[in-house]
């Protein structure tokens, strides 16, 4: 009797054993399972551009998916400049029922400076991206500042408005770049920073190109330059980091990476299927017309071999610089 | 010319029978997301995005902007009758409107609160039509220095806002003030990047998030008292029959004091036209306004206690507010509220990029939202005074029945802003505040008005001296708003002076007889 309890115990260990571990051994089969859901985390709150990329890209991954009913649900994990939900989806279950977007910058930076706990970004797994524009330093039309020229022979320090998450580019331009320049930090990110140029409070401001194209056209603000490696087709006239003669090192990281990623160690086979459906998401002409009749979203599809190529590039580099940065935000106060 | 053209066609392209479909939707969306205890509109309204992808835009400003208008004039009940915010934004609502319910007058006071939001609403629309070739110079002309000194005048509410009267009272609401203040500075400091007191978590990089604030300071407390008195909401008092009766007498107290109205409309108005200064301010500056224009120190100490006035002077301001944020969420993209913000996305999507032509090319749709933010509320308040009654018996359900449901709304309210535990610590540990401090007897708007303005004013006062140095403080429009805020600071003084002296005469005259 004692024998045979022993044997329904160890059995029943073993088949407790086998089922607890079955998701170690899933494969590709079945996945994405039928009526699942899939979150897409933002790590910012709704309505920016950051949450609208994937609020109307999220039904048409649903449609490439090979399932016959599920759901892509768009969930804002906000705080801490993004990162909160940066991280959440970094530590979120590898099983491909989770995904989100992240820029590239948040998640670069922050962590290498020690402003948040450390992961490493170049370990996520990449689905593919948005687009990745160089951000552009633009100024007042009215302002003293004509061209690039102006900037870079300024004998009175240019004021720059911009928030802690611009710091970067602060740091690209007053020590890369030998700009004379001088930081107004606490804009509420790039609108508010858009506002203070046009109120003539400060010189210049940053950001990417779509979000102030309507104040470029109709002649309100200047761009000066950009961070990019060559020129962007939507201002062609704008000269780049490269075209002013400076280092192709230093080019083309200071810029707004919207990229599509996945915790790190999802399956290759269900990260494959997950690349494939976003891949023809972000190709398929439902999006895109919704795209181009709101005028601002501006896709500009990367694979997912080339969005990590790029991250990985964005961290070396901060890697590398880390402890010059730090020097130029300890003379802020930041410890 | 230009501009009556546009007008008109803003109108008209609201009129058409598919825009009042979806302005209908909008509004009976928006009803039930407002009514429900702290449940933030801009949750619902990002829901609704995928929907308007393919809309025209003047479709999806009625679909969006509908439910966004009615969100505030329904959270407001909600903050009457359960002493609830029903958003954010209504929180100043509950210092009178509760314990008006509380008397058993939850019909007066919705009467009271739905006839001013209808007419604040009204207003801000209109002054948003008239004012349209000015605002944007205006909007521009406003510098970071002067936005600080608003910040300045709100503080000086406080004196205002600290209840009763005398001096004690006073200490304690600056020094209420000044607690508020400091707990607004937890996070990241804007000028360097070092983290205050977030003791190494992320949950506080940005500072202890508002709405568990809100939800603890306020609700918390009323749920404590409800389950302790074991009554309903309005007690013991019979007020079966009495109930429409009520409600007619608010929605006459709204008009008797119109000229109350006007004023908190228009102070609804001007914060909401200035960039980043969110809605929270103006309902609470308002209020402020409306206990000082009480004309007594006695009738002063009424407010927080169930004066109507106090259910005016917030109801107005949040309505009008809405026509006022307009400007900065399409002139400038920068969007007053969360709500905003979504309704921003959904402009976007369908093509309308915020900047200088939403006031030229694009001026009949900047009209047409005018016109929404009208239409739903004329459409809005009407439907809720036919349920007015059967909202106010709810005050009369045993606390025991309603109080689980209630719970359960706070709580979840407060989970949703960011879906962490911290979110219910927060609400616990601010509900245990406001408990103690509604306990003994300490005054809570202070506390709130700092914490909402504390990191603001920080931010544009570390703006300021970065841009200016010292210099900031000879900005024309920095000494006109300093006038300003030394003249609400010394208001409730000097009209108890003069109405002394003039007591004085006439008792001198008394005497003489």
């Amino acid at each position: 009797m004692k024998k045979l309890f022993a044997r329904v115990l160890t059995v029943g260990y073993l088949s407790l054993l086998f089922i607890f571990c079955l998701p170690l051994f899933a494969s590709a089969d079945g996945f994405p399972e039928d009526g699942k859901i899939i979150r897409f985390i933002v790590p910012n709150p709704p309505g920016g551009g950051m949450d609208l990329y994937p609020r109307t890209l999220a039904p048409f991954v649903k449609n490439h998916l090979p399932w016959k009913e599920g759901e892509v649900i768009v969930e804002n994990i906000v705080g801490a400049g993004g990162y909160t939900g940066s991280r959440e989806i970094f530590y979120s279950k590898p099983d491909g029922y989770t995904i989100g977007i992240v820029m590239d910058q948040v998640v670069t930076l922050p962590p290498i400076l020690g402003q948040v706990a450390y992961f490493d970004a170049s370990k996520y797994t990449f689905f593919g991206q948005f687009n990745n524009f160089p951000s552009m330093i633009f100024t007042n039309s009215k302002s003293r500042l004509k061209s690039f020229s102006d900037l870079k022979h300024s004998k009175n320090p240019v004021t720059y408005g911009c928030d802690m998450q611009q710091i970067a580019n602060y740091w690209m331009m007053a020590e890369k770049m030998g700009l004379n320049m001088k930081p107004i930090l606490g804009y509420q990110g790039s609108s508010d920073s858009r506002l203070a140029v046009l109120r003539g409070e400060v010189d210049i401001s940053t950001s990417e190109y779509s979000s102030f194209a309507n104040y470029h056209t109709s002649g309100e603000l200047r761009i000066l330059f950009h961070f990019g490696k060559g020129p962007d087709k939507r201002a062609p006239e704008v000269p780049s980091m490269l075209d002013l003669g400076y280092p192709e090192e230093i080019a083309g990281i200071n810029t707004v990476a919207r990229t599509i990623v996945g915790p790190q160690g999802i399956p290759d086979d269900r990260a494959e299927i997950l690349r494939k459906a976003i891949w023809a998401a972000l190709n398929d002409p439902g999006f895109i017309a919704i795209c181009e009749k709101s005028k601002r979203l501006e896709p500009d599809p990367k694979t997912a071999q080339e969005a990590e190529k790029s991250t990985r590039a964005t961290a070396a580099f901060w890697l590398k610089h880390k402890d010059q940065v730090k020097a130029t935000m300890n003379e802020f106060g930041y410890r | 010319m230009d501009i009556f053209n546009s007008l008109i066609d803003g109108l008209v392209l609201i009129l058409q029978w598919k825009s009042i479909i979806y302005l209908s939707l909008g509004i009976v969306i928006g009803f039930c997301t407002g009514i429900l205890p702290g449940l933030g509109g801009g949750t619902a309204l990002a829901l609704m995005l995928p929907f308007v992808f393919r809309m025209a835009p003047h479709e999806g400003i009625a679909f969006l902007l509908g439910m966004h208008a009615v969100l505030a004039t329904t959270g407001e009940l909600t903050s009457i009758l359960f002493g609830i915010p029903g958003e954010p934004i209504t929180i100043a609502m509950i210092m009178d409107g509760f314990p008006m319910a509380k008397k058993g007058e939850a019909g007066r006071a919705m009467g009271a609160a739905l006839m001013s939001s209808l007419i604040g609403s009204f207003f801000g629309a209109f002054i948003l039509i008239i004012c349209i070739p000015i605002v944007r110079p205006l909007v521009l002309a406003l510098g970071t220095p002067e936005l600080l000194m608003v910040m300045v005048i709100g503080l000086t509410c406080i004196a205002s806002l600290s209840g009763g009267k005398g001096k004690r009272n006073l200490v304690v609401g600056f020094l209420a003030g000044g607690i508020g203040f400091l707990f607004s500075l937890v996070g990241e400091d804007p000028q360097t990047g070092i983290l205050r007191f977030t003791f190494g978590s992320l949950y506080l990089y940005n500072g202890i998030p508002l709405v568990p604030v809100v939800l603890g300071f306020f609700a918390i407390p009323e749920l404590i008292d409800l389950r302790v008195r074991g009554t309903s909401i309005a007690g013991n008092i019979p007020i079966e029959g009495d109930l429409s009766k009520g409600v007619v007498q608010g929605l006459k107290d709204a008009l008797r004091n119109f000229w109350l109205v006007i004023r908190c409309s228009t102070i609804g108005y001007g914060i909401g036209i200035l960039p980043g200064l969110g809605g929270a301010v103006a309902q609470w500056v308002a209020y402020a306004h409306a206990a000082q224009s009480a004309k007594s120190a006695e009738e002063r100490a009424g407010f927080g206690k169930g004066d109507v006035r106090g259910v005016i002077g917030p109801g107005s301001a949040s309505n009008s507010k809405e026509g006022g944020g307009i400007i900065p969420t399409i002139a400038f993209g920068i969007p007053a509220t969360p709500g905003m913000a979504v309704l921003m996305g959904g402009l976007l999507l369908m093509g309308l990029v915020p900047g200088p032509e939403m006031l030229t090319e694009n001026l009949h749709l900047t009209f047409s939202m005018a016109w929404t933010i009208a239409l739903s509320n004329f459409i809005c308040v009407p439907a809720c005074l036919l349920i007015l009654n059967h909202l106010a018996k709810i005050t009369t359900v045993r606390g025991s029945r309603i109080l689980p449901i209630l719970m359960v709304f706070v709580f979840i309210g407060a989970y949703s802003t960011n879906f962490k535990t911290g979110d219910l610590i927060v609400l616990m540990l601010s509900g245990l505040t406001g408990y103690f401090m509604v306990r003994f007897g300490l005054p809570r708007p202070p506390l709130f008005m700092g914490f909402i303005i504390g990191n603001l004013a920080e931010m544009y006062f570390g703006r300021s001296n970065a841009i200016y140095g010292s210099s900031w403080i000879y900005r024309p429009g920095v000494i006109v708003f300093a006038l300003i805020a030394v003249g609400v600071a010394l208001y409730p003084v000097l009209t108890d002076r003069m109405r002394k002296n003039t007591m004085g005469d006439r008792g001198g005259l008394h005497e003489r007889n």
